[in-house]
């Protein structure tokens, strides 16, 4: 699962998949805007076939936070 | 890649971004910033290099305003497009728009949106028939085909004023797609179609005609809706043609049946055979002047399918489906992304009657005849003259979908021609053709630029189905004439993936050489006259018999 999402995440941000780490933060990585936010959360309810509630996706801050919703945590 | 705009009262960055694999996208920054674009005539969307302009308007924000305003916002929507329209060299596409209002209502109250949607569809509708250049954008037919629920995402609207699903988006990409393809991709131009279980369910040689599945309802239903898209097709300028193994006999019957909706006249090439389906359609391609790349064959059978598609790359087979209650939204398919145009030209509606003709010409060919003899023998009938206002559809047509017999292969639009006919140095002139099996109705177009001492062949293009009657010859005899006190007529030739037929047009033709680049100029000395053509055919020059 880990690795579905981190593939799912490279390909927002047009990186390789190990470019990127679960620490990275939404306010500090440049290609991660309000924008690409946008698009980060239709391509995980998509990939993962879930629905992601508006309160949860304010409080991300980091990759981590968004992979723990993916969870279901 | 072609360039377009796409000017939108919401965020359209998700849009834009699939948009740029296909084409040059530019999109006006900042909320509304499409009518400050609109009305700014030195900004990108009124430069002239845009190719199509697409107005992709949504009704979402609407939702907030009184009644009364929203009428007002569309008046002013409506009068910016009117300006744009007017002002622009682009396509221009406008979207319908699906209206949403405040739902908390008795039910005794008015419900506004059904007034505006229709309202907004009047408009747009309206202004496409006073101008060429405009066309609906049905973005609102998707939304209901798909459902609201479907097509929007509340979460997206709110965390981005994006109103739009990822299924939105996707439809929109896919309908802007659409549009781009009718009005600049070459279009398909036969559908070849199997007979059994796929006009009909059944096997008609083996279940006889009462025992075949057709009828106007039910089960049967699927197979007459689908032959009704095929006639609604024809009507618009799509030929059709039969590709089956069967016995004749068998099909004729099949025709009998009452509730079979396309006749054998719906038909300008049948191969009812038990030959090689391939072969067919080469044969077919030969006997109706096409390439293999203007043909869709449609066939339920896999393995026949993947003959045509093996031997006859250029065709386009689609996958059968596999569910036949899918038929009609299959052959709905098929039409917008391989036959659907912008408009319904004159020709169009005589397409079919067209190719049953050339039919009929190519059966008086026999092998041991030689091409001028069977020339002689349609006793043809060229009217070449300055092209008339009302041909300038026919002509942009022309110009944008010939591929083969195309010495420069220049796409003009609608108001590059009109630009052409009223410069003081070009000619524009048209050819009309008929024989004694009927009219080929508007074939060629040639454009001319003249300098002193010198006239350029600027454009010099004719429909494939006139190739091969030496109806080169006729033009080139008259502007040879018509020339006549100038010095030099040169014409180029401009290789494309497609024009290889007429790559030594000119030298044929008895011109020279200038240079061997990758465009090749030649020249044809004016004080030369050209030799006799008028065992070709009768011809015609601005009225006068030559």
């Amino acid at each position: 699962m880990e690795s579905k999402f981190m593939d799912v995440m490279a390909e927002m941000f047009e990186v390789d998949a190990n470019e990127l780490s679960m620490d990275i933060e939404y306010k500090n990585y440049e290609k991660w805007d309000s924008l690409k936010m946008m698009n980060i959360v239709m391509e995980l309810e998509d990939a993962f076939d879930i629905s992601i509630p508006l309160e949860k996706i304010s409080n991300v801050k980091t990759l981590k936070d968004l992979y723990d919703i993916v969870q279901g945590k | 890649m072609k360039k377009i705009a796409l000017l939108s009262n919401v965020t359209t960055d998700m849009i834009t971004s699939k948009l740029r694999k296909k084409f040059d996208v530019y999109t006006p920054d900042g909320y509304d910033a499409w009518i400050s674009d609109i009305m700014n005539p030195a900004s990108m969307t009124n430069s002239t290099e845009m190719d199509a302009l697409f107005l992709l308007l949504d009704g979402t924000e609407l939702y907030k305003l009184p009644v009364d305003e929203v009428w007002q916002k569309i008046q002013l929507w409506e009068t910016v497009i009117t300006k744009l329209a007017s002002q622009t060299d682009a396509l221009l596409f406008i979207s319908t728009i699906d209206f949403k209002e405040n739902r908390i209502k008795t039910y005794g109250e008015r419900k506004y949106f059904i007034e505006w949607e229709n309202s907004w569809y009047q408009f747009v509708q309206g202004l496409s028939e006073k101008n060429e250049k405009v066309y609906v954008l049905d973005i609102l037919q998707r939304i209901i085909d798909k459902g609201r629920d479907n097509f929007y995402s509340p979460k997206m609207w709110y965390m981005g004023s994006m109103p739009y699903s990822k299924l939105g988006i996707e439809i929109i990409v896919d309908e802007i797609t659409l549009a781009m393809d009718a009005a600049f991709r070459s279009r398909k131009k036969i559908a070849v179609l199997d007979l059994d279980n796929t006009l009909w369910g059944g096997v008609i040689g083996e279940d006889g005609v009462n025992g075949i599945t057709l009828s106007e309802y039910n089960e049967g239903g699927r197979f007459y809706d689908f032959q009704q898209r095929f006639l609604e097709m024809k009507k618009r300028g799509v030929v059709l043609a039969i590709n089956s193994k069967n016995n004749m006999e068998d099909v004729e019957e099949a025709f009998q049946h009452p509730d079979m909706l396309l006749s054998k006249e719906d038909f300008v090439s049948t191969r009812i055979n038990w030959d090689d389906k391939a072969l067919n359609i080469k044969n077919m391609a030969e006997e109706l002047n096409l390439t293999e790349g203007s043909f869709v064959f449609i066939d339920d059978n896999p393995i026949e399918q993947k003959i045509v598609s093996g031997q006859c790359p250029d065709v386009f087979v689609p996958a059968f489906p596999e569910d036949t209650v899918g038929l009609p939204l299959f052959a709905e398919r098929i039409y917008r992304e391989n036959f659907q145009t912008l408009r319904i030209t004159e020709e169009d509606s005589q397409k079919t009657k067209m190719y049953q003709t050339e039919v009929k010409r190519k059966a008086v060919k026999t092998d041991e005849m030689d091409l001028d003899s069977y020339i002689k023998l349609l006793e043809m009938k060229a009217d070449i003259h300055r092209m008339r206002q009302e041909e300038k559809e026919r002509v942009h047509q022309l110009c944008n979908k010939t591929n083969q017999f195309n010495l420069t292969t220049k796409r003009y639009s609608l108001k590059e021609i009109e630009k052409l006919v009223a410069a003081e140095n070009t000619d524009v002139f048209t050819v009309s053709v008929s024989d004694k099996f009927g009219d080929n109705g508007l074939v060629s177009v040639i454009i001319t630029k003249r300098c002193a001492e010198t006239v350029f062949i600027d454009t010099f293009l004719m429909s494939c189905r006139v190739m091969g009657r030496r109806l080169e010859d006729v033009i080139i005899s008259v502007l040879v004439g018509y020339y006549k006190d100038k010095g030099k007529l040169i014409g180029l030739y401009e290789p494309t993936a497609k024009n290889m037929p007429v790559a030594t047009l000119y030298p044929k033709m008895g011109f020279t050489q200038m240079d061997d680049g990758d465009v090749k100029q030649y020249y044809y000395e004016l004080d030369k006259p050209y030799p006799k053509v008028s065992s070709y055919a009768e011809v015609w020059f601005e009225g006068s018999c030559v």
